[in-house]
């Protein structure tokens, strides 16, 4: 049996009681809110099958407290296609506001943060990587930390490339 | 234009949402305000895991210290 530990990200919708927002952050829709924190879990794991889903899922959590009490938790499950698309379009709309910052004189090739060759399934690679990485340092100050470490190595392969 | 190293390139969260929004209420894809809100949480979620990787790793280290 293998244990793995992981890390959920956590939102909160802002209280518009308080209008406290520890983030700072506004949503699309001009309300307050967007609280984001971590949580820590851990999954007895019983084969690399169940590992790989989680690998390919981005599972967040959605909290609301409108009503003053304990957040709610609300599971939000973003699909491989979903991401796909979602990510695509942002890029695009990324890469036009660079090309229309650099045109006008604002930015610098130097300064893209979007390389030329960034497409969303090296996006997809990096969110998995990054993933992988964070479960690795997590991992490496508990009691199962050489059989993590052989679970890690085993795992990690460029399936894309 | 301000820079703000967001990850963004300068560009605002609160726009790109806007935008995508915008891009899909143009073709009918959203039947009540409640799929929209929903969709704003997801976007909101992968723009910061993906574009903002500083702020999502800043947020882990500090509960990763917390916890110990």
């Amino acid at each position: 049996m293998i244990k793995l530990s992981y890390a959920l990200v956590n939102y909160s919708a802002g209280n518009p009681a308080d209008g406290s927002n520890s983030q700072g952050m506004k949503q699309a829709d001009g309300k307050d809110g967007g609280k984001v924190s971590l949580s820590l879990f851990t999954l007895k794991l019983s084969n690399y099958e169940e590992a790989s889903l989680i690998m390919h899922r981005f599972n967040y959590l959605a909290g609301n407290p409108a009503d003053g009490s304990k957040p709610q938790a609300k599971k939000l499950v973003i699909s491989d296609e979903y991401f796909q698309r979602v990510t695509g379009a942002l890029i695009m709309r990324l890469r036009q506001h660079e090309e229309a910052a650099v045109q006008g004189g604002h930015l610098n090739h130097h300064s893209l943060r979007l390389k030329p060759s960034e497409t969303p399934e090296k996006l997809y690679m990096f969110n998995q990587i990054s993933f992988w990485l964070n479960v690795y340092f997590i991992m490496l100050s508990g009691v199962h930390k050489d059989i993590f470490i052989n679970f890690f190595v085993s795992n990690t392969r460029c399936v894309k490339c | 234009m301000k820079i703000t190293g967001n990850g963004l390139a300068g560009m605002r969260q609160k726009d790109l949402i806007q935008w995508y929004v915008d891009q899909q209420n143009e073709r009918n894809n959203y039947s009540s305000m409640e799929e929209v809100t929903a969709e704003i949480s997801k976007i909101k979620a992968i723009i910061e895991v993906s574009f903002c990787p500083e702020l999502f790793s800043r947020l882990f280290l500090l509960k990763f210290v917390k916890k110990l």
